[in-house]
């Protein structure tokens, strides 16, 4: 993708461009801001090709080889006119003959001017301020942590009664051996869903931004968007997905299900089992994903799994919580089927965390300007 | 004086200042999120220390010990799992946002914009 490559230190583009930029009767001319371009005058020197039209002025400023211009190439368009213009740089280089290159598309859209922007008298107080406030916070942090208690003490005034209480009562109060697990999902069983139901109105609002622009122009499909239906073109790594895939959703379903015996849960399963999908779909496209997973399925399982977390812990305070005899035996801890609600809460929790990954990872890679 | 035997919050502290000042002064959205998410890091990072009992084991109770001495203080664990669900939650919408403003004005530049609309309405 261009969006890092772009480098917003040094140039910007004008106020008046963005505006432009989607108009088509735009003056094919380019002007460069005179004077405070620290690459020197060479830059500069493009003038000359600038009333040319529009293809020949692209391979002018290849030619030549600044990064000005290449930088230039690559703004002014969307991602596959940017990914283009990197590729033929260097095959221009190697052959010195830029204009046998044929690049029609370029024609299409309009050039964006881009000047330097000197920094304000305000702009540059506000970066000095921003260096010194931050040393001063982070010297201020570094005398706490100079008086802080050492690090790993018993007697530090963390290690209260509030976490004795914990691990001396927390196996007969929720029956699991984890005692993350049985603080997360018993004891703060309310703020683990709200953290669900966090997850889940991220990936809805994800969807609503970017799922607006995918409706506008879908129509035209780039380079880009190929490799993201049929997966990387490599037969190696579609074998050892297509071995180990199975196994890593087994780990993560493992990771689940354990999360009140072991470390883990429904969050580090979940993101396990997220992963396993995320690779999946890196490898062999969405055109293969898309059998058993898509992002509207997606929500459609957050928002189950969120529902009965919600019924699940319903009853639980209904009926634990008020002191009446509740149905959900407690088990021998340590056995798989034990510690109440925890593994089913799990199990939620789970499928949230896991379709979240997978959601985000699809919207952000299907995402097109 | 701790300063250098707390080695696990020092390094959360200067990781807090980087990521702060990532924030303060990168002029790219993206990088403002990576410096967002090195802050995020760093709590977590002094959460996780501070729970931390020297020579305890982890808090999953074997044999039915449940001496408080034996384990390391399992609350921060809890707390830290909350950070991370909710980093991961506004760290997807920022970025998504990033996108729309990319999508917008064709540059991820968000102090240069800003300074450009403030210079046009003064003129």
């Amino acid at each position: 993708m261009s969006l890092l490559s772009e480098d917003g230190k040094k140039t910007v583009l004008s106020f008046g461009d963005w505006v432009n930029a989607n108009s088509p009767e735009i003056p094919p001319e380019i002007d460069y801001a005179k004077g405070g371009d620290p690459k020197g005058p060479g830059a500069h020197g493009h003038d000359d090709h600038g009333h040319e039209d529009h293809g020949h002025e692209d391979h002018g400023h290849d030619d030549h080889g600044h990064e000005e211009a290449h930088g230039h190439d690559g703004h002014g368009h969307d991602d596959a006119h940017g990914h283009d213009a990197h590729g033929e740089h260097g095959h221009e280089h190697a052959h010195f003959e830029p204009h046998e290159i044929v690049m029609p598309k370029r024609e299409k859209k309009p050039k964006v001017k881009r000047e330097k922007v000197q920094l304000t008298g305000v702009e540059h107080s506000y970066r000095v301020f921003a260096v010194i406030s931050g040393i001063l916070l982070a010297l201020v942090l570094l005398v706490t942590v100079a008086t802080l208690p050492r690090f790993g003490s018993a007697d530090a005034p963390a290690v209260n009664e509030v976490s004795r209480r914990y691990l001396e009562q927390g196996l007969t109060d929720t029956g699991a051996v984890n005692a993350v697990a049985g603080i997360i999902l018993d004891y703060r069983a309310f703020d683990t869903l709200g953290e669900s139901v966090v997850l889940f109105t991220a990936t809805v609002t994800v969807i609503f931004l970017l799922q607006q622009s995918k409706r506008k122009n879908g129509e035209e499909k780039t380079e880009d968007e190929v490799d993201v239906n049929t997966g990387v073109r490599s037969l190696p790594a579609k074998v050892i997905i297509g071995i180990t895939f199975p196994f890593i959703l087994l780990y993560g379903i493992y990771v689940v299900l354990n999360g009140h015996l072991s470390p883990g849960g429904g969050f580090s399963g979940g993101t396990i089992l997220g992963g396993g999908l995320i690779l999946c779909h890196m490898v062999n496209g969405e055109r293969f994903t898309e059998r058993f997973i898509t992002v509207k399925r997606c929500t459609q399982i957050m928002a189950a799994g969120l529902f009965v977390y919600i019924g699940l812990k319903t009853y639980s305070i209904l009926t634990g919580a008020n002191g009446a005899a509740s149905a959900i035996p407690l088990g021998t801890p340590g056995s798989i089927f034990s510690a109440g609600l925890i593994l089913p809460l799990n199990i939620c929790v789970g499928l949230v965390v896991a379709c979240t990954m997978y959601a985000l990872y699809n919207l952000f890679t299907s995402w097109r300007s | 004086m701790n300063l250098f035997n707390n080695y696990y919050e020092l390094a959360a502290v200067i990781l807090f200042a980087i990521g702060l000042l990532l924030l303060l002064l990168q002029r790219n959205l993206i990088k403002k999120i990576i410096g967002l998410n090195i802050m995020d890091t760093s709590v977590f990072l002094f959460l996780a220390a501070k729970g931390y009992i020297a020579g305890a084991m982890s808090p999953i109770i074997r044999d039915g010990q449940t001496d408080a001495s034996l384990y390391i203080n399992p609350l921060p664990s809890g707390l830290v799992l909350t950070g991370i669900v909710v980093a991961v939650s506004t760290t997807a919408f920022a970025l998504a946002l990033a996108l729309r403003w990319y999508q917008q004005y064709h540059t991820l530049d968000i102090d240069g914009v800003v300074l450009k609309n403030v210079l046009k309405g003064e003129k």
